[in-house]
């Protein structure tokens, strides 16, 4: 008997393993990777252009309506992507849409964000440091000690390995006046000193409300910025610029994206929605971009499959939309025959940078491949314990080579 | 009769217990100085920030990571390839306890000192950390190192169940198999990563059933 449910165990960990990797080396083997083509906004021509690789260095540059262009051709219709080199090229227009134009303009009025889902719940250390924000140089000077926020803000002493006491007592005591609940649910920063000044921090507290936190000359600047609790906040993004249009985006759990602008935190609403199902944003599959230029705004929405871009007016109003699409993995021949030949697939990996089991199934195709593999069983071998089909009934391929590799012992 | 066992797998075990702790010691002690080294070579903050950030801690504790992966296969290795050889096995198996029971007090009682290696490790790495680091950067070290551990356990019992095997045929396929599940167990390349700890506890889990289905086979003297 034990002699049984140890061959089945055996049996197990080979279907086991055999999930994890032969879908995954059918695909790499057969699969045929589809060219994505790389979408933009022209606003020379008031239309949408992108390029596609084919390999070998061949790169078709069109327009939607399928006119085809050169390199350079094409670099004239991007100017706000392509400007250091039409700068060069003395081919920089002088004015577009009644606003001046020069590489300066554009530096200075450009600002790209982008949530990927690596960024949405990263495995990260929950220890951050604070910047001064109105420091006495040009840059951000990086400070020498990080806090902890948690039940409570704690600043640390990293030469030492314990607790400043003196400000963190500072800090508490501010955030509790103000009316902040610990202990905290979500914080975000930008925390780098490669940004031209510094705002702090955006912090969730247990009432779901939205604090913003700043040191202003070593003293805590602490603001409730009204947000919440309605608002379900998965994510912040904070995005310092020179232009303070916006704080950062608020990425929220019913994947909607907001903008934190700088007049008294109003949100304002990115649409991110489309009207072909399976489009609209979700912050687990898919990745958002949002490109500010002098004189529009775009959004873009990439996932597995199509591209779905949005252009805005300064003002927000939606001046074009365009959905290019390709075809995606579940449709494609190799994922479709695997479909069918795998009854489920076990897999670690996790878009959110994580490693994490999942098994999905691929039924009602995979029957095919159960039968097939039930079929051969019967060939290959007649006389076997009953359960030997039942396991293949199960798990098909799989629980067929680990039947056939591992023989029953009379 | 579990008495016996355990001391016939005391004496195949102990000098490799002892040299293994040993070498516990001298791993913990080597990163307890590339801490040291690092703090005092970038400063103790800028050395927070590349192991918050960059991971810098996984670099300095990197013989955790490889340690009960020898111990494992040391183990092993030291149990029962002295079995195999010239079908000692065939003796044990004329005592008077039953070769399923025999099979898993042998590796119960490998297992318990693997543990207790591993155990010794894990609190001797909370030790080492927490010198320098606060409680956020232990609990992610630790958190990071139940994988590794688990890696650890999981190769003793498919190596112990590798060597048992009679024909070496079944011995490849084992191979192959060991080797792709181990490999799962250091796919993270930053702290904590794994989510579904529970679904690699009970793989582990399940492996000492496979060792019968060797030893039966061993038994019968199948090819």
């Amino acid at each position: 008997m034990l002699n049984k449910i140890s061959r089945y165990t055996i049996i197990l960990l080979i279907v086991v393993v055999s999930a994890l990797y032969l879908p995954d080396f059918f695909s790499m083997l057969f699969d045929k990777k589809v060219t994505t083509p790389r979408m933009d906004y022209s606003v020379i021509i008031n239309d949408f252009v992108y390029t596609r690789n084919h390999g070998m260095g061949q790169r078709d540059r069109m327009d939607i309506k399928g006119n085809s262009y050169e390199e350079r051709e094409y670099f004239r219709l991007l100017p706000f992507m392509y400007y250091a080199n039409l700068d060069k090229w003395g081919q920089l227009p002088e004015e577009i849409e009644g606003i001046e134009i020069s590489s300066k303009i554009i530096r200075k009025n450009s600002q790209v964000i982008r949530i990927a889902p690596k960024y949405v719940n990263p495995p990260l250390v929950p220890l951050n440091i604070m910047f001064e924000a109105e420091g006495d140089y040009a840059e951000l000077i990086i400070p020498d000690d990080v806090f902890r926020l948690g039940n409570t803000i704690e600043f640390l002493d990293p030469t030492s390995n314990s607790v400043l006491q003196e400000k963190s007592k500072k800090f508490q005591d501010a955030m509790k006046k103000i009316g902040f609940k610990f202990p905290v649910k979500l914080s975000a920063a930008n925390q780098t000193n490669r940004k031209p000044f510094d705002e702090g921090y955006f912090i969730v507290d247990a009432n779901n409300e939205l604090f913003h936190l700043k040191m202003i000359k070593g003293e805590p600047a602490i603001i409730n910025t009204g947000i919440g609790p309605d608002l379900q906040i998965r994510q912040i993004y904070v995005s310092e610029n020179t232009r303070k249009e916006f704080y950062g985006f608020i990425l929220s759990e019913d994947n909607q994206v907001y903008l934190i602008t700088y007049d008294d935190y109003k949100l304002r609403h990115i649409p991110t929605a489309s009207d072909v199902e399976g489009q609209s944003y979700v912050a687990d599959k898919m990745t958002v971009r949002f490109y500010t230029y002098p004189v529009n705004k775009h959004i873009q929405v990439i996932g597995d499959g199509f591209n779905h871009m949005i252009v805005l007016d300064n003002d927000f109003n939606k001046k074009a939309e365009h959905t290019m699409e390709w075809t995606p993995y579940a449709k494609r021949p190799a994922s479709i025959a695997k479909s069918y030949l795998f009854p489920f697939e076990l897999d670690t990996y996790d878009p959110l940078q994580y490693v994490k089991v999942s098994l999905s199934t691929n039924l009602p195709q995979a029957l095919v491949g159960i039968a097939l593999s039930l079929i051969a069983l019967f060939i290959f071998s007649r006389k076997r314990p009953i359960l030997d089909y039942v396991i293949v009934l199960f798990t098909g391929v799989f629980g067929l080579i680990g039947v056939l590799l591992i023989k029953p012992e009379e | 009769m579990l008495k016996a066992i355990l001391y016939k797998e005391w004496i195949k075990l102990r000098w490799a217990v002892i040299v293994i702790a040993g070498l516990t010691v001298l791993s913990l002690a080597y990163s307890a100085s590339m801490i040291n080294y690092y703090v005092e070579f970038q400063g103790a903050f800028q050395n927070w920030m590349y192991v918050i950030g960059k991971s810098l801690l996984l670099k300095n504790i990197v013989f955790v990571k490889v340690l009960p992966l020898i111990t494992g296969l040391v183990f092993a290795l030291l149990q029962f390839v002295p079995e195999m050889t010239n079908k000692r096995m065939r003796l044990s198996y004329h005592l008077p306890i039953s070769e399923k029971k025999l099979l898993l007090s042998s590796v119960g009682i490998g297992y318990i000192f693997l543990l207790a290696e591993i155990i010794f490790l894990f609190f001797g790495l909370w030790l080492v950390v927490s010198l320098t680091y606060p409680t956020e950067i232990v609990s992610k070290a630790l958190m990071s190192s139940i994988p590794w551990f688990l890696g650890g356990s999981a190769i003793y019992f498919m190596a112990s169940f590798i060597i048992l095997e009679p024909s070496w045929t079944y011995r490849i396929i084992y191979g192959i198999m060991t080797y792709g599940l181990i490999t799962k167990f250091y796919e993270a390349n930053t702290y904590d990563q794994y989510q579904t700890l529970w679904a690699y506890i009970l793989i582990v889990a399940v492996m000492p059933l496979t060792i019968m289905f060797a030893g039966y086979r061993f038994r019968r003297g199948s090819k």
